[in-house]
């Protein structure tokens, strides 16, 4: 083991632990929060007591089941709560591969929830809301610069929903062809990230899987095998959820061009690529970013998020509805989009999480995007180098190779030596108060665990994170039972994630909860 | 207090060092000795064992005695009671057998077993097909799933199952090879059946995913998938394996799940097959082979299912080939290509290169495939 | 502790789901107010809205040739006004409300043009009866011009 000399690992850490009730328990009959001020007596006069006029059936018969608590008390629950809770701030976010969770500027947020923000309403006339139809139109102009494609919607409201569009569109325009029935299968590999599957399978394709070929790359002669005229399109990450970037792209969307299926590039994480390489140029048809990953939008516990969706001119008629455009003197709404999907979402999409990646692209600027891939890139392959070192630990695939902004490691080793399993790992980092995750399910790389460290973390804070797993492999050789016990030092010990599974045991209400626990007391 | 099985066989995996492939058989057990082998079941029995001895106050050992489980759970100092007794020097298939009956008699929780293929199959043949069993790798051939990657990992899915971590059960192929073949080169691998083994979910399924998934659900996927895709008249060769087993159970007909079964318009033909009676009924019309990876290592053919010959595979022809995995068989092969060894090294060096694989409803995988 | 992450999931048998980042800060949000709000609050903010609305609908629905029964049923905190005995268009009308820093209700011309110079009005808790009047007034003054 290689301790630093000047190390920062806080092996005192302690995450706090508040033994918070829920909300329901700490309810007191006749507290209250807000008080809705009430109307003027002018009013109660006109109109009397409208309740009275709703039929009798449309009326509750009982209150809402709803927690009565004072204002301060509502404040120290949920502030308690957030304490509880390591979020991407507390830690060296560097665990939770395939999100890039990097450092969003804190000034960003003045931007995002300035009133003339959050408080504009998407009904206002077109006049009163210039300036944000400009931001809109200028991350557009700026995502098509980055990518090489034509037009970008902002609608989508994550990285799956993007996905379902993308695979919405591939549909619209094989219809568009009367190519609409034949061409029901979409192919994606095995190291994609899984939305695109699924998207196409809620589209109603069928998908077809490719796995690696012997140097962990996707396998090319399977994708040969793959096409037909049945074949829709291809739906892929690229470098894939393993940090590998697959060298044969273009070869890959040129079989797929030949076979007459649409690209369809899931470039939610391009952290390793941004200002390196396009979209355009690898031959995709359509995109997305996600800008709650590379555009530093934080991504809020699991949104409000956006998934901006690219695509080619030809496809550019199929977008979701409206485009905002600009007519020399003014910014306005396209709804008139000859063979659009329609909307997947409400309005234009979710307008503070477009401020914030405007913000940030327009403070780096062309050079300073490339800066972000390079140091991204860079960052990752130190910690790759480190991580290989550790006892117990790997990296599936091609691993003399270089990587790109992640990797998905292994402890497959330290699992077939000991016993101790990646679960165990994961529980142990909490005590030093470090965030570790494993990999998409189901599992392909056994034992895996996924690490993106970002632009966003210096060689010191890389530094912490690996003395960490240096330690923790450590003490799994030399006192194993106290890694499968972690963790000590977090909210919670160790608990019996089985129930998870298992419908039965579900309580995601308090209802359910009530039902299913309270019951037996 | 848990009441836990342990059936060492004790000659288990002696000839695995010396070069010999399996030591069922007296002869070939003395062959073993003669070439300095050494036991080895009882050093990895014991390694399972040290995982128990965290719950070790809570359970009760039964045994047959002396090398057969007696001297390995006394010597870990576990509450051990002696069921039965071994009359012969030797330890014989037999004694595996008794041994497993009277576990089963006495109500154990679990049977824990050290060995390799042929233990397994006599376990098999002795207990009922719901009785939680799991093995200890400890023999030269394992081909069957009811052994544990390694016997530390036995001893832990042991306390997890005891402890109730772990309430699921799910089939396990036993299966074994012609030891006598086998040692002249020729490969004839059997399905011999299934044992229950506890089912670690996360370490292989969708976890904190939301869908009740089990192997089952999966497999039923594919089923819904096939018989949507049956055509009218076309012959259907149902191999062996359980995830063929359940095209059969959606198509509410009776089966056979170690042998072949052929299906016409949803109806059954013929149960349990030999490769005679296939090609007697498919001879100049339409059929179609469903298969699916028997084993650990991915075979397709020539694995379990020797009904389906050379001469079957070539009647009915390549393109007519349907293989159904599930995805977590397909992802436990870590990207080593799925397997065929027909007998026929010029059909092997056709069916070489890529197959579609139905993994679920809608949905495939295009996956190499070698000899 | 606590993580949520990313889970989407593969169609299983013929079921399909999949979920991902969309919207969980808002649903954290909503808790909070709902919690503040408690189940009185939630009984007042009801009946305030409407005893507004319905201020809002009976106070246009004085100005001459402005109908806000065009559906009779209850309403909460929307309903429909028609300008069709204005002579009109609702586009017009939000044109000059809007000189006076005023939101008009939403154009329904386009989308249900069954209901003809027709607009979409809205009012909550935070529409004073200030507000509502000022709204009557300018309608009533544009009308008169």
């Amino acid at each position: 083991m290689s301790l630093n000399e000047k190390s920062f690992l806080r092996k005192n850490f302690h995450q706090s632990k508040w033994d918070e009730p829920i909300i329901f328990e700490l309810s007191k009959k006749g507290e209250r929060g807000i008080f809705v001020p009430e109307v003027e007596d002018e009013i109660k006069e006109v109109v009397g007591n409208p309740i009275e006029r709703l039929p009798e059936t449309i009326q509750r018969k009982k209150d809402p089941n709803l927690p009565e608590l004072s204002q301060a008390r509502v404040l120290r629950h949920f502030l308690r709560l957030s304490q509880e809770t390591l979020g991407a701030d507390l830690n060296i976010e560097i665990g939770q591969g395939t999100c890039t969770m990097k450092y969003s500027p804190k000034v960003n947020e003045r931007f995002a929830s300035s009133q003339k923000v959050a408080e504009i309403h998407p009904l206002q006339d077109e006049e009163t809301v210039q300036g944000m139809l400009e931001i809109i139109y200028k991350t557009d102009l700026f995502l098509r610069e980055i990518s090489g494609l034509d037009r970008f919607v902002f609608q989508p409201g994550g990285g799956s929903q993007a996905a379902l569009t993308n695979a919405s569109i591939t549909r619209a325009y094989h219809e568009a062809r009367g190519e609409g029935e034949k061409r029901n299968e979409i192919i994606t590999t095995i190291f994609s990230h899984p939305s695109n599957a699924a998207a196409a399978a809620v589209k109603g394709f069928k998908v077809i899987t490719l796995y690696p070929d012997k140097e962990g790359y996707p396998d090319i002669e399977a994708l040969k095998k793959a096409v037909s005229d049945h074949t829709a399109g291809i739906m892929i990450t690229n470098p894939e959820d393993t940090g590998i970037y697959n060298p044969r792209i273009k070869e890959f969307t040129r079989i797929v061009h030949e076979a007459g299926g649409i690209c369809s590039y899931d470039q939610a994480n391009a952290n390793g690529i941004l200002g390196i390489t396009r979209a355009k140029e690898a031959g995709f048809d359509l995109s997305f970013f996600n800008l709650h990953k590379t555009f530093s939008s934080p991504h809020g516990c699991g949104g409000p998020a956006c998934g901006a969706v690219g695509a080619k001119k030809e496809l550019e008629k199929f977008l979701p509805v409206p485009l905002v455009d600009y007519n020399g003197t003014k910014y306005y709404l396209n709804y008139d989009i000859s063979n659009s999907i329609g909307k997947v979402r409400s309005f234009y999409g979710v307008i503070p999480v477009i401020v914030r990646s405007y913000a940030w692209i327009m403070s780096l600027g062309e050079e300073g995007l490339k800066e972000v891939a390079k140091t991204a890139v860079l960052n990752s392959n130190y910690l790759f180098r480190k991580i290989l070192k550790i006892k117990g630990a790997g990296a599936a695939y091609a691993s003399d190779k270089h990587r790109f902004e992640q990797v998905r490691y292994t402890w497959e080793q330290l699992t077939k030596d000991t016993g101790v399993t990646t679960e165990d790992v994961k529980r142990r980092m909490c005590d030093f108060g470090l965030h570790y995750w494993l990999s998409h399910h189901p599992w392909v790389v056994p034992e895996p665990f996924t690490l993106e460290p970002t632009e966003s973390n210096s060689k010191d804070e890389l530094d912490e994170y690996i003395e960490a797993l240096e330690l923790i492999s450590h003490e799994v050789y030399t006192d194993p039972e106290k890694v499968k016990n972690a963790p000590y030092h977090s909210v919670v010990h160790k608990i019996n994630n089985e129930t998870f599974d298992n419908p039965e045991k579900w309580a995601i209400t308090w209802r359910a909860y009530l039902k299913k626990y309270k019951k037996k007391e | 207090m848990y009441r836990v099985g342990l059936i060492v066989n004790p000659i288990a995996g002696m000839g695995g060092r010396v070069g010999l492939k399996g030591t069922d058989g007296f002869e070939a057990l003395e062959r073993a000795r003669k070439l300095g082998a050494v036991p080895r079941a009882s050093k990895r029995a014991e390694e399972a064992l040290k995982e128990l001895l965290v719950i070790s106050n809570h359970i009760k050992m039964l045994t047959y005695s002396g090398d057969m489980g007696e001297n390995e759970a006394k010597k870990l100092k576990f509450y051990t009671e002696v069921v039965g007794h071994t009359a012969r020097n030797e330890t014989t298939s037999k004694d595996t057998q008794q041994a497993a009956e009277k576990m089963m008699e006495l109500n154990a929780d679990l049977i824990l077993f050290a060995g390799g293929d042929g233990t397994a199959r006599d376990i098999c043949s002795a207990i009922s097909d719901e009785f939680p069993v799991i093995g200890i790798p400890a023999g030269v051939k394992i081909h069957s799933s009811v052994y544990a990657q390694n016997p530390r990992k036995a001893g832990e899915l042991a306390v997890m199952y005891l402890t109730g971590k772990i309430k699921v059960l799910k089939e396990a192929e036993v299966m074994d090879i012609d030891e006598e073949m086998f040692r002249q080169g020729v490969v004839f691998a059997r399905l011999y059946g299934y044992l229950m083994i506890p089912y670690e979910k996360n370490r292989v399924q969708n976890v904190k995913a939301g869908s009740p998934a089990s192997d089952e659900y999966y497999q039923q996927a594919i089923a819904h998938d096939v018989i949507e895709n049956i055509e009218e008249n076309t012959i259907y060769i149902i191999g062996p394996g359980t995830t063929t087993r359940q095209i059969m159970l959606c198509l509410g007909l009776e089966y056979s799940l170690l042998g072949v079964d052929v299906v016409q318009n949803r109806k059954l033909l013929a149960k349990d097959v030999a490769e005679y009676d296939i090609l007697k009924l498919i001879r100049g019309k339409k059929s179609k082979l469903i298969v699916t990876p028997i084993g650990g290592q991915g075979y397709i053919f020539g694995r379990g299912n020797q009904q389906l010959s050379p001469d079957v595979i070539k009647e009915v022809g390549i393109q007519n080939i349907i293989v159904v995995a599930t995805q977590t068989k397909l992802n436990s092969l870590r990207i080593a290509p799925l397997l065929v060894d027909t007998g026929d090294m010029e059909l092997d060096r056709t069916l070489n290169g890529y197959i579609k694989v139905t993994t679920g409803y809608g949905e495939q995988s295009i996956y190499p495939v070698t000899f | 502790m606590f993580f949520l992450t990313e889970l989407p999931l593969r169609s299983g048998k013929k079921a399909k789901e999949f979920v991902g980042t969309m919207s969980a800060l808002c649903g954290i949000t909503a808790g909070v107010y709902l919690a503040l709000m408690g189940p009185q609050g939630m009984q007042d903010i009801g009946k305030i809205i409407m005893q507004r609305s319905m201020y809002a609908s009976k106070r246009l629905s004085e100005i001459k040739g402005v109908k806000t029964s065009y559906f009779t049923a209850p309403f909460f905190k929307e309903f429909v006004v028609n300008f069709d005995n204005i002579g009109l268009t609702v586009e017009q009308i939000n044109k000059e409300l809007l000189k006076k820093t005023i939101f008009g209700g939403k154009d329904l011309s386009r989308e249900f043009p069954e209901l003809g110079q027709s607009a979409l009005y809205c009012f909550t808790e935070i529409h004073t009866k200030r507000d509502i009047d000022i709204l009557v007034d300018t309608l009533k003054d544009y009308f008169t011009e």
